[in-house]
């Protein structure tokens, strides 16, 4: 007797935890149902193709449903811009003028099961009077009514991919300028950051590439630093500026990003003993040459800066240490004086 | 009279023959340095010079195009070229030539006489030339890569000389140029791992709850948007609402709204309806920036919505689980009409940025 009662209350326990557990089970399938959200996988991030007038081209974007229920999906067309003062990207709700017409999908609606992926063939047919270079973007969303919220919102998930073309025909002009070149005039510590905005000034999409030369005077030839411009081959977009941010690291101290366990990012001074001989002062030119290929050659762009890395922090706390050791010391020099004065005087008094 | 003092004091040997030796060098040493450097005094400068080398990136064995203009007429019967230290170059046979005009700078003409080059010492190349006539610009390419492999260090400053030269070889006209080399050139550099963006919302809803004039209500459970790339260049996301503007109710004819895209702090009891965005990640390469009037966690706590796509936040590079928390809030007056259907459509885009 002693035993089964036990038994029998554990048994009930388990039961009701078991029932509980499927409840919430329950509960929880049903709030997948009707509350899935929204997860797609994208590939690639541009869709980036050269297609000649008069002939048909295909490209292929990999579409993966990653939510946690089945998706039925349609794919659009829609404009985008880049302000010409930010260099910001402005997706529009509407669809390009003029490139609807040649561009169409082999899949314009689909169902996507869940983790399932489909590969869209995108079909681009220019006719033989089209222009140079063509962007929009390519809109996936969901083909679905709204659900019904009363008394709050609907959410609804989109994912856009840039699509840039540029169409091989005789006239095509690759060229590109500096507009500005942005340094702070004085650093404390690096990194200090370099933003290079372009301005593409030709007809078709341009990837320049080249350098930056961190160097104490404008025609050395051993420079200090290098570093990389547009590294991961960014597009300009032909009329429209871009800037592209390069920055110089390598200094002692330096600032890091670190990222908290919370996934805050914030910004640390690093004392790193290793790169004592990194330590900056002074001033610095800092020449962009960058490049892009006109079709033929290499043609450089190349323009300069001055600016200065001053941790001057540390040099006014110098100075006040400085002058606080210089003070403490001309005061106990002045006590000492005076005592000893004193008592000379007093000594010869006594004599 | 002197050669038969020097034969005398031969013959007394007050002097030996080496020492004379010596002495007799360094006289014709003297008189040849003093008319080489009488002849590069009298050097001018080229009026106009280019080389340009058709790739700048370093270790690329390239083609070029050298122009030059001299200022007064002269017979010229050679050019020299001084490539900068570093670069290095074939032999003579390989500055193979053409003088068809490669996008040569405006009005430039075929350099005549210009030929394969003879010699190559040092950094200097030896090419034959026909007489130029001042105030002509005249190229001439060099269309063998194999000629010239430009250095391996990047540099902004590497420099070299142009020459002309008449019979002797007599330097004429000299000036120098500067060319660059960068590590990042144009190569085309080939991707064997594809980029991919994912996009996931949490929840297709926000239920906002009953609403009171008592306090402003704040979405239950925050909604996220959670963004995974290996997109250099970083995402963007961009919200909108439907047509119809604010937190509406078709039955009691009136929205809950507050002006899009500035920054908004609700008090209870004061009609508004905002969208606020936390961010944070996990890891990559990109920095988050929430746009100021949508960043929950700034002074404000988010901004209206309309019908047009604002960017609510951006990042710069990769991201690993990059999340956005959205809060939708709203706040009722007394005068705010009751119904059970307030309700809204906000529109979420992400994409990968080129």
């Amino acid at each position: 007797m002693g035993i089964k009662q036990p038994f029998i209350l554990g048994s009930v326990v388990l039961g009701i935890a078991v029932v509980l557990v499927g409840i919430a089970s329950l509960t929880t399938l049903a709030q997948q149902k009707t509350n899935s959200g929204f997860a797609l996988q994208v590939t690639p991030v541009t869709l980036v193709g050269t297609v000649k007038p008069g002939v048909k081209k295909d490209l292929e974007l990999k579409i993966q449903n990653q939510s946690t229920s089945k998706q039925n999906l349609q794919i659009q067309l829609r404009e985008f811009d880049v302000d010409d003062d930010t260099g910001e990207i402005q997706l529009k709700d509407t669809e390009p003028v003029g490139i609807s017409d040649w561009v169409t999908f082999s899949d314009p609606s689909f169902t996507l099961e869940l983790d399932k992926a489909i590969t869209q063939k995108i079909t681009v047919d220019l006719p033989k009077e089209s222009g140079f270079s063509y962007s929009f973007a390519i809109l996936i969303n969901r083909s679905d009514a709204d659900p019904d919220v009363e008394g709050g919102a609907a959410l609804n998930g989109s994912v856009a991919i840039f699509a840039l073309l540029s169409v091989d025909k005789p006239g095509a002009t690759r060229e590109i300028k500096i507009t500005d070149l942005s340094i702070p005039s004085i650093v404390e510590y690096l990194p200090a950051e370099l933003g290079i905005t372009f301005k593409n000034t030709g007809n078709t999409f341009v990837q320049p590439a080249g350098n930056v030369f961190i160097q104490r005077g404008s025609n050395d030839s051993e420079p200090i630093a290098t570093l990389p411009v547009n590294e991961n081959r960014g597009y300009l977009l032909p009329g429209k500026p871009r800037t592209l941010v390069t920055s110089w690291k390598d200094g002692f101290p330096a600032y890091q990003t670190v990222t908290d366990p919370d996934g805050q990012q914030r910004s640390e001074l690093v004392w790193d003993l290793t790169k004592i001989a990194d330590f900056r002062i002074g001033q610095y030119t800092a020449k962009v040459v960058a490049v892009y290929n006109d079709g033929k050659r290499d043609v450089p762009v190349i323009r300069e800066t001055t600016f200065w890395v001053i941790p001057w922090r540390a040099i006014l706390s110098l100075i006040v240490v400085i002058a606080l050791v210089t003070f403490t010391t001309h005061k106990l020099v002045q006590r000492k004086t005076r005592k000893a004065v004193k008592r000379a005087l007093e000594s010869q008094e006594k004599k | 009279m002197i050669v038969a003092k020097i034969e005398g004091m031969l013959k007394q040997n007050l002097i030996r023959p080496t020492r004379l030796m010596t002495a007799f060098a360094f006289t014709v040493g003297m008189v040849v340095s003093s008319f080489a450097s009488v002849d590069n005094a009298n050097a001018a400068a080229l009026e106009y010079i280019m080389v340009r080398f058709d790739s700048i990136t370093v270790s690329s064995a390239t083609t070029g195009t050298v122009c030059a203009q001299t200022p007064s007429s002269v017979t010229e019967t050679e050019v020299r070229v001084t490539y900068p230290t570093g670069y290095a170059l074939g032999a003579a046979g390989t500055f193979t030539v053409s003088t068809a005009n490669l996008a040569w700078p405006s009005g430039a003409s075929a350099w005549p006489g210009i030929g394969t080059a003879t010699n190559v010492s040092s950094q200097e190349v030896t090419f034959p030339s026909s007489t130029l006539s001042p105030a002509t610009l005249y190229c001439f390419n060099w269309t063998n890569s194999a000629a010239v492999t430009t250095q391996a260090s990047p540099s902004s400053s590497n420099t070299g000389i142009v020459a002309t030269y008449t019979s002797g070889p007599s330097l004429k006209d000299s000036t120098a140029y500067v060319t660059q080399t960068v590590a990042d050139g144009t190569i085309a550099v080939s991707a064997t791992v594809p980029q991919a963006f994912s996009f996931a919302l949490s929840a297709n809803t926000d239920a906002l709850g009953t609403l009171s004039t008592g306090s402003v209500t704040t979405s239950p459970t925050p909604r996220t948007v959670t963004i995974n790339t290996n997109a250099q260049f970083g995402w963007m996301v961009w919200a909108r609402e439907d047509a119809t503007a604010g937190l509406s109710s078709a039955t009691a004819s009136y929205a809950l709204d507050s002006p899009a895209g500035v920054g908004t702090t609700l008090s209870a009891g004061t009609e508004g309806y905002i969208t606020g965005v936390s961010d944070s990640q996990a890891s990559g390469t990109g920095t988050i920036s929430v746009v100021s009037a949508f960043d929950y966690d700034t002074s404000t706590d988010g901004a209206g919505l309309d019908n047009t796509l604002r960017t609510i936040a951006t990042s710069n590079g990769t991201a690993g689980n990059a999340v956005l928390t959205l809060r939708n809030q709203v706040a009722i007056s007394g005068t705010t009409p009751a119904a059970t259907n307030y309700t809204d459509t906000i529109t979420l885009t992400g994409a990968g940025i080129f």
